[in-house]
């Protein structure tokens, strides 16, 4: 077999390395050992937890919660548009950007197979249990109390909880129809093999551009598709990605408008976009975001026009325009990369000043910093988590309400019900810097 | 002068210009006529791309006139327009485009500015790649071509809006040795076509073979201007003599 060759040298180069850095002097040997052994007992109890005693069970079953709230029912439409569309556009564009079709299918495979064996047929039920115990007091008496002791379980079958309750949780979060599931997972296959077959035509700009827009448009319409449901029903992690979505899109545009005021010729607009960007990052995000909850009190005729816009729309405009200060000194930086003979050949061959900024010297200077504007969408969306102190229910709130309100069952499952919070920050996160990564392999292409 | 019959495509008339304290260009004169070419040479520092960069407003003059094409330059943007899109320039580092490909770096200008449809504009930047000789490397990015490669593209690109006038600021002086044949070599062929010509050069030999005129400069002002056969065998001027002597000696 030719392909064993390489495995065979890598995993002996390995063993070299190791004999050689790892295990050379008796010091290095010593630490070595301790390493493995802290990693190897912290592995076990991560590993004993996850697979044998969390209670993956409460987690399954308040997976709505966790993720879309108290979304009315019946408008679950709106979401399922909004799943349609996403799901569409980015299987389309995972083909077209020449991602690995094979893996992406197994994993859309495994993960369709997983629901419609287990996840859909899972039913959840109460354990209870009676117990006794005996407390001693201080003073040497003992107690007997008795009671009910409550667990939610999965109906067992063959599988362990766990793997049910991922089957579950990829049922999606708002209690889907089998058959709806199923067609989002057609969708991602069919739209990335159709985004593949697109390949052919990938020079072609207008293509590009009109997945760009696309993208662009997405937004808008997701945003759109909940105005009759009203905002103060946007809740958990639906609520954080609209929010993240709509702020970190027009933190985008401010930023760029602040990178290219801050060196406008004219002083006006050079120094109000340096003291925009100088205050805005003088504050904490929060003290922003309580100033954009309290500010009606203080504003009369204004603040009461203020305050009819919902508190959702208004973090929103925090967000949008608190990254964008962030956004704009990163973007500056990109456009003191660009050397000024770009500016002049620009110049030279007859471009007006918005086509030289927005041919030549832009698509440089942002493609020169997408890791740091990576970097803040990143930080934007953990930012989210905000959102809890300024009486907005996001995820972590969420995640509160329940290990608060359902004590019965929920009782000391903090674990499982962070470990989920964490999850939904670190698949978006995730998510976005597999992104940028692959934006800066496509992007490289041409430069200097 | 003998051509007289022929139009006037460029005319300074005591241009001035300044960084703060520096005089970069003082009160220089000249005019070139249609189909000319004009080499100017002169030690670094002497003015030579300043005077090239104030003809087409890379930098505005301070003090004294600049026409094209029979109309002044002043800070109306109409005229910057005309004058930037009627004369060609060629930059010492190249200054391609390097997120675009050549084909598209050459077609930008001819579809952005003057509207021409992409697969017309395309085509003509074809054209413009054969005639320096590159038309395979239409679908790379400059960043993967040499430096002659490199600056014979951008000769292409500041011809694709057809202007009226060619500038080159030292087109060769970021070559190494083995690609400024190359460059000369289009250079020269398009000095025979007729287009006129400023080319700020130290390649003597092409000073010499190709330029009608040659003008040397030093601190801002012209020192001598002569027809290119009489300028290197009799130059009248001492500064001229031993600008001469030193890049000739060896």
């Amino acid at each position: 077999m030719i392909g064993t060759m390489p495995n065979a040298s890598a995993l002996s180069r390995r063993a070299a390395y190791a004999r050689t850095r790892l295990f050379n002097t008796r010091t290095n040997t010593a630490l070595s050992l301790a390493a493995i052994v802290v990693g190897a007992a912290l592995a076990f109890l991560l590993a004993r937890f996850i697979l044998f005693d969390a209670n993956w069970a409460l987690v399954a079953i308040n997976r709505k919660l966790f993720f879309v709230g108290s979304y009315p029912p019946d408008e679950a439409f709106r979401i399922w548009i909004a799943v349609f569309l996403t799901a569409l556009l980015a299987s389309l564009s995972y083909g077209l950007w020449g991602g690995n079709l094979r893996s992406y299918a197994i994993a859309v495979g495994v993960a369709a197979l997983l629901i419609l064996t287990l996840g859909l047929g899972t039913e959840l039920r109460i354990e209870e249990r009676p117990y006794t115990e005996q407390i001693r007091s201080a003073s040497g008496e003992t107690t007997t109390i008795s009671g009910i002791e409550r667990e939610l379980v999965f109906d067992r079958g063959w599988a362990p909880s766990w793997l049910y309750a991922i089957s579950l949780g990829l049922a999606l979060p708002f209690g889907a129809p089998w058959l709806l599931m199923a067609a989002v997972f057609a969708l991602l296959v069919a739209g990335a093999m159709a985004g593949r077959r697109l390949t052919r035509w990938k020079t072609n700009p207008i293509l590009l551009q009109s997945i760009g827009a696309a993208w662009v448009l997405l937004i808008p319409i997701v945003v759109l598709l909940q105005t009759g449901v009203g905002v103060d029903k946007w809740e958990s992690a639906f609520l954080d990605l609209l929010v993240f979505a709509v702020g970190g899109l027009f933190s985008f545009v401010i930023g760029v408008l602040l990178a290219l005021g801050r060196r406008s010729p004219y002083r006006a607009i050079s120094i109000a976009s340096i003291t925009y960007i100088e205050v805005v990052r003088a504050a904490p995000l929060l003290v922003w975001l309580l100033f954009a909850t309290f500010l009606e009190d203080e504003l009369g005729p204004v603040g009461e026009a203020f305050s009819n816009i919902s508190l959702a729309y208004r973090v929103t405009v925090v967000f949008a325009f608190f990254g964008g200060a962030y956004i704009a000194e990163v973007v500056r930086g990109g456009l003191q990369s660009i050397p000024r003979g770009q500016y002049e050949a620009a110049d030279a061959i007859g471009l007006s000043p918005v086509q030289k900024y927005a041919l030549i010297i832009l698509p440089q200077a942002v493609r020169a910093v997408v890791p740091a504007i990576i970097g803040r969408f990143i930080a934007l969306w953990k930012d989210t988590a905000l959102l809890a102190a300024v009486s907005l229910v996001n995820t972590l709130e969420k995640a509160k309400k329940v290990l608060g309100g359902q004590t019965d069952i929920a009782d000391g499952a903090f674990f499982e019900i962070y470990i989920i919070v964490g999850l939904v920050y670190w698949v978006v996160s995730y998510l976005l810097s597999r992104l940028g990564g692959a934006a800066e392999t496509r992007l490289r292409v041409g430069a200097r | 002068m003998t051509t007289d019959s022929k139009r006037e495509m460029v005319r300074l008339e005591k241009v001035t210009k300044r960084f703060g304290d520096f005089t970069a260009l003082n009160g220089v004169d000249i005019s070139v006529t249609e189909g000319e070419v004009v080499a100017i040479i002169g030690p670094s520092g002497s003015g030579k791309s300043t005077l090239l960069r104030t003809i087409n407003q890379l930098e505005p003059h301070d003090e004294g006139r600049i026409f094209f094409d029979g109309v002044e330059l002043t800070d109306d943007s109409r005229t910057l327009a005309k004058i930037r899109t009627e004369t060609g320039m060629v930059f010492q580092q190249f200054n391609l485009f390097p997120h675009l490909t050549v084909l598209r770096n050459i077609a930008l200008a001819p579809q952005k500015v003057r509207h021409l449809p992409e697969h017309e504009a395309e085509e003509r930047a074809l054209q413009l790649l054969d005639r320096v000789g590159i038309t395979e490397q239409a679908e790379k990015y400059p960043g993967q071509l040499s430096g002659g490669q490199q600056q014979r593209v951008a000769i292409a690109r500041a011809l694709a809006m057809d202007p009226k006038l060619m500038m080159f600021d030292e087109p060769t002086s970021a070559l190494d040795p083995e690609m400024i044949n190359e460059v000369l070599k289009v250079m020269t062929e398009l000095a025979a076509s007729g287009m006129t010509m400023l080319c700020v050069t130290h390649e003597m030999g092409f000073a010499r073979n190709a330029a009608n005129r040659v003008i040397f400069m030093d601190e801002g002002e012209i020192v001598e201007i002569g027809t290119s056969a009489d300028f290197f065998t009799n130059p009248r001027e001492q500064r001229t003599k031993t600008f001469l002597d030193q890049i000739l000696t060896h």
